[in-house]
């Protein structure tokens, strides 16, 4: 399964349709994988089902989804919200 | 709705705001310090300055920030209340009201640069520069002196905890809280916690919730006004949370995902911001230093309701009220006056009457509330003392008398200021406190409101009055008048006994004109004066301009209506008890008071009325100004409520008559003007007599 390609703009419309994406992957079991590269702009929805998404367990306790190359407004939204670790960006900015 | 309307809507508020602030400062001037009064002008000032951003009245705008400013530091207990500072704040408050006026009329808006230099001198502790930029740009006060006791800085601010958890309302429209939170840290903000505790699980997800919480530190340099400012559009009120100091409550993290967020205990002073009601941005705070929590915590719920549909609703209460006169008349006459349905439907067509009044009625406190800024003004501008006094705000007028009687009302304070109370120096040569009172009444007297300006002054001086009247030709130099025939010459057209003409009074118009508002408005107004004790200005007004209880006589072929307000009784005399005199009058005795009887036939020129007294109807009525007179009628037909139509409006004005109005049977009738006719007569030798 490949990774689910995040839109440029992750808003309350995109959040929505991708949640239901997302359940539809995650219960094919596995991890989903996250391709942030794309993301331009995203508000609090968009953290939220991004935070969801990564703190969901699947049945095996890991997580439901994983972030894969983060962009850089991805990162500051990130960093404004205060969510950077909860996101994993940190380690992700490390790496 | 669009802009006009929204904008009406905000200089409503304005008024609405104005007047709780200008209450709040008046009560702050007399002593009071609870923080809900200073809350209560900060609100104010607070929502007219965001309703002046939305509108880009950028003067008002501007000025209610500086304002807002220092009362903020006044309301966080930085800067101590003294009476000084309260006179600023009460000075700062009419330039305030005149940039609201300037807005609203789209005027010029009023010269405030010396006051914004006084608030700011004020929020800087800067007393010894303030004094240049205060007084020399024309502001009647010193602020050296006002200040040098007013300076109580408080400890160093503590700095500020901000609690943001954001709801599904603040998500909604295209709203961001991450927008808001970019501005909060571009103040210096810092996010101490983000609360995640409350995120679901995947598959209850929903794009349109909103789970996370954010608490974060402020430096406490930044004023509180800034940061509410952010949130002055944010749906949900209870989404914000403001503290000085920590809160003792922090948010949760992945590692507890079950312990919901607890509201955090505030342990100190806490500010809720609340979103403002469009279009109007009105932030409402809670007491930096909370009270005992007022007795009335709940708003009466209310709407704002076009002033043109409550006509509409009281014409069409008028038209059921002719009509159920005219069905009332149809019944009789087949018999059926008693039926009790008819009597119901009085009853109820009365209670829904009131109840339409009622809708228009507002309190005469609109009306009172602008008398304390004239009265400052006039200390200012003559050097006198006065303490106003005011009791019964609460009295309720119909709005058009209310409308209409705010410029006769403040021509009297204005009155009993420049010719009533004393200069200080005077009043205590005479004994009197330094401090003149002025008093301003209302109350329900009867059927009517009685609105009094009393001062304990000088009392009219009579000789003056006279012999400027005589001077002028008003009254011919050998008549002999009473007292109150000479305290009613002030009211004579172009009258005025004042040295020197002022902005204040003493143009020679005025009191003759106020004198013709009341009258226009159904009232009458009248004086009790006594030489160096005071004066009292009594307005009668009626409740309401549209329906009066009236009885319904008969004067040959005519048919008349003589307001209930004016009637005492009426009797039928026997044969001789009506004295004729040497004046061409007559008089009868009732029960001890000799009252002339004036024949409406003859007042109004109605030929074939009953003439013999013994064979008509005699009306004992009450006037204000005139005293009690006996009205002779051919007979009384009726009583009943009676739907007044104004008689200038469709033909013209009829000495004797106040109005007309539609009957039962489809007639017209006019409706007696009891005051005038009475004074018609010049009873009042009469009653003096007697």
């Amino acid at each position: 399964m490949g990774p689910l390609v995040l839109p440029p703009v992750l808003d309350r419309f995109a959040a929505g349709m991708i949640a239901a994406d997302l359940q539809h992957r995650a219960g094919r079991g596995g991890p989903v994988v996250l391709d942030a590269s794309g993301i331009e702009r995203i508000g609090m929805a968009g953290l939220q089902l991004l935070l969801c998404a990564l703190h969901a367990p699947l049945v095996d306790g890991s997580a439901a989804a994983r972030l894969d190359r983060p962009s850089a407004a991805l990162c500051e939204a990130a960093r404004l919200a205060g969510l950077t670790t909860h996101l994993g960006l940190d380690t992700e900015e490390r790496r | 709705m669009t802009l006009d309307e929204i904008q009406a809507v905000f200089f409503q508020e304005c008024e609405e705001g104005v007047a709780a602030a200008e209450t709040a400062l008046l009560a702050l001037k007399a002593g009071d310090r609870d923080g809900e009064t200073i809350n209560t002008i900060f609100r104010a000032v607070h929502s007219i300055k965001g309703g002046a951003g939305a509108f880009a009245f950028a003067a008002l705008q501007s000025f209610t920030h500086h304002f807002e400013t220092l009362l903020d530091k006044v309301r966080d207990g930085e800067l101590a209340v003294t009476p000084t500072l309260a006179d600023l704040l009460m000075a700062a408050f009419d330039i305030l009201v005149d940039h609201v006026a300037a807005a609203r009329e789209g005027s010029t808006p009023p010269p405030d640069e010396a006051m914004v230099a006084a608030l700011q001198d004020a929020l800087a502790g800067d007393v010894a520069h303030a004094p240049a930029s205060a007084t020399g740009d024309g502001l009647s006060f010193d602020l050296a002196a006002m200040m040098a006791d007013t300076l109580a800085v408080a400890e160093e601010a503590s700095e500020w905890t901000l609690s943001f958890t954001p709801t599904r309302e603040d998500l909604a429209n295209g709203g961001e809280p991450l927008l808001l939170i970019r501005e909060i840290l571009s103040l210096g903000g810092r996010i101490e916690r983000v609360d995640v505790s409350r995120l679901p699980t995947l598959d209850q997800f929903e794009a349109d919730a909103a789970w996370l919480g954010w608490t974060i530190a402020i430096p406490g340099t930044v004023e509180e006004s800034a940061i509410c400012d952010v949130f002055d559009f944010v749906a949900d009120p209870a989404s914000v949370r403001l503290v000085r100091g920590e809160e003792d409550a922090g948010g949760a993290s992945f590692d507890e995902p079950s312990s919901p967020i607890a509201p955090p205990a505030p342990v100190a002073p806490v500010a809720t911001v609340a979103p403002p009601t469009m279009p109007s941005p009105s932030l409402a705070t809670t007491p930096s230093a909370p009270s005992e929590p007022r007795a009335a915590t709940t708003a009466p719920a209310m709407i704002r309701v076009d002033l043109e549909k409550l006509d509409r609703l009281v014409d069409l209460v008028g038209e059921l009220v002719i009509t159920q006169a005219m069905l009332s008349q149809r019944l009789s006459s087949h018999g059926m006056a008693a039926a009790e349905e008819l009597a119901d439907i009085d009853q109820l067509t009365r209670e829904l009457q009131d109840s339409a009044m009622a809708i228009r009625a507002q309190p005469v406190k609109s009306v009172f509330s602008r008398v304390p800024r004239i009265v400052r003004e006039l200390e200012a501008s003559t050097g006198k003392r006065v303490m106003l006094e005011v009791e019964g705000e609460a009295t309720e007028l119909d709005k058009t008398v209310i409308e209409r009687i705010g410029e006769p009302l403040t021509h009297l304070v204005r009155n009993c200021i420049d010719h009533g109370i004393e200069l200080p120096a005077d009043r205590v040569a005479r004994g009197k406190p330094a401090e003149g009172r002025l008093r301003l009444a209302a109350e329900h007297k009867g059927s009517r409101i009685v609105i009094s300006v009393s001062d304990d002054g000088a009392g009219i001086d009579r000789a003056r009055v006279l012999a400027v009247a005589v001077e002028r030709g008003i009254v011919a130099p050998d008549a002999r008048l009473t007292d109150d025939e000479i305290d009613q010459l002030i009211f004579a057209p172009g009258f005025s006994t004042a040295r020197t003409v002022s902005n204040i009074s003493g143009r020679g118009v005025g009191m003759d004109v106020v004198r013709q508002n009341v009258q226009g408005l159904g009232g009458r107004i009248s004086i009790q004066s006594m030489p160096g004790a005071g004066s009292t200005f009594a307005l009668a007004l009626p409740l309401t301009l549209a329906i009066v209880d009236g009885m319904i006589v008969r004067v040959a072929d005519q048919t008349y209506i003589i307001p209930l307000t004016h009637v005492v009784e009426s009797l039928r005399p026997e044969t001789g008890a009506v004295q004729r005199t040497g004046f061409g009058t007559s008089v009868l005795n009732v029960r001890g008071a000799f009252l002339p009887v004036l024949s409406v036939a003859e007042q109004l020129h109605v030929r074939g009325g009953v003439t013999e007294p013994s064979e008509a109807v005699l009306i004992v009525v009450e006037t204000e100004n005139s005293g009690t007179a006996i009205l002779m009628v051919d007979a009384i037909v009726d009583q009943r409520q009676v739907v007044i139509k104004s008689l200038e409006t469709h033909y013209q004005q009829v000495d004797g008559v106040a109005g007309a109005t539609i009957l039962g049977d489809g007639h017209v009738a006019l409706i007696l003007d009891v005051e005038g006719i009475v004074a018609l007569r010049g009873s009042m030798q009469w009653l003096k007599a007697s």
